[in-house]
């Protein structure tokens, strides 16, 4: 997989580092224990697109958010974060 | 001003010559290494030249700044004494931070014929003259280490890695240019 870095242009996965689920919004601090289990643990598996943080961990170092296809590998789209 | 230039970190540790057909050149110079980063919104100036973009260099008066990252840079000269770069860096110290960065990281430098075929075996972008070249920049990965990978001529590449890494870099270097043969210089 090559994941077309917007500052490096394409670059080998093995130089980026996976930083999670991007789709993840920050509960409100006074969303309640449930709400923040949830954003902590919970995350969903999807086969198919995703959004996700990347960062070009042993390039430029900048976190990029990549729509990638959980089972193509294809990537749709890539913007800083 | 007499200034006493330290060791570089692999000194001692060059391999002994190795005979071959083209053979690869590798140096140690002893450079001067400073860090830039530009704080929020501000633009560092006032080194007499534009920092580059990415992917590129940029050269005036012996100081070479290479991107590194976004709104980041490495500045890079001749040993002129501990400090004399971070110094000479000062006018960008209201819109960056300024870190000296001379021990922390080294240089490699590798020359010859054979200097991008040694380090297409080690690294994986395009090196390609139609797309890389003489001055262009890249942060990438060359024998799984992060390195700066800085094309200084069309037969010459300068690889800027953490000091304590080097060693493993050099001896991956020697490995690959073995066909080939190297030598110091
Ligand atoms: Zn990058």
């Amino acid at each position: 997989m090559r994941i077309p870095c917007p500052h490096c242009g394409p670059r080998d996965e093995a130089e980026f580092a996976y930083r999670g689920d991007a789709t993840k919004q920050r509960p409100a601090p006074d969303a309640g224990i449930e709400a923040f289990h949830d954003y902590v643990y919970l995350r969903a598996n999807p086969r198919g697109w995703h959004e996700e943080w990347w960062q070009h961990a042993a390039g430029c170092r900048a976190w990029l958010r990549v729509r990638r296809h959980t089972v193509t590998h294809e990537i749709a789209a890539v913007t800083p974060a | 001003m007499s200034a006493v230039e330290p060791l570089h970190p692999l000194a001692g540790l060059m391999p002994a010559p190795l005979p071959g057909p083209d053979p690869l050149r590798l140096g140690l110079p002893r450079r001067e290494l400073v860090q830039v980063t530009a704080r929020h919104g501000a633009d560092p100036t006032g080194l007499g030249f534009a920092l580059p973009g990415p992917g590129e260099s940029a050269e005036t008066a012996g100081i070479t700044a290479l991107w590194m990252q976004p709104r980041g840079w490495l500045l890079s000269a001749p040993w002129d004494g501990e400090g004399a770069l971070l110094t000479r860096a000062a006018p960008l110290a209201p819109a960056a931070a300024l870190v000296d960065q001379s021990h922390g990281r080294c240089t490699i430098r590798l020359a010859g014929a054979k200097s991008r075929a040694v380090l297409a075996k080690l690294c994986r972008i395009d090196l390609h003259p139609r797309i890389f070249g003489p001055g262009r920049v890249a942060a990438t990965q060359v024998a799984h280490l992060a390195c700066l990978l800085h094309q200084a001529e069309p037969e010459a590449f300068e690889l800027i890695v953490f000091s304590t890494l080097a060693a493993n870099l050099l001896d991956a270097l020697a490995s690959a240019a073995a066909e080939y043969g190297y030598a110091p210089g």
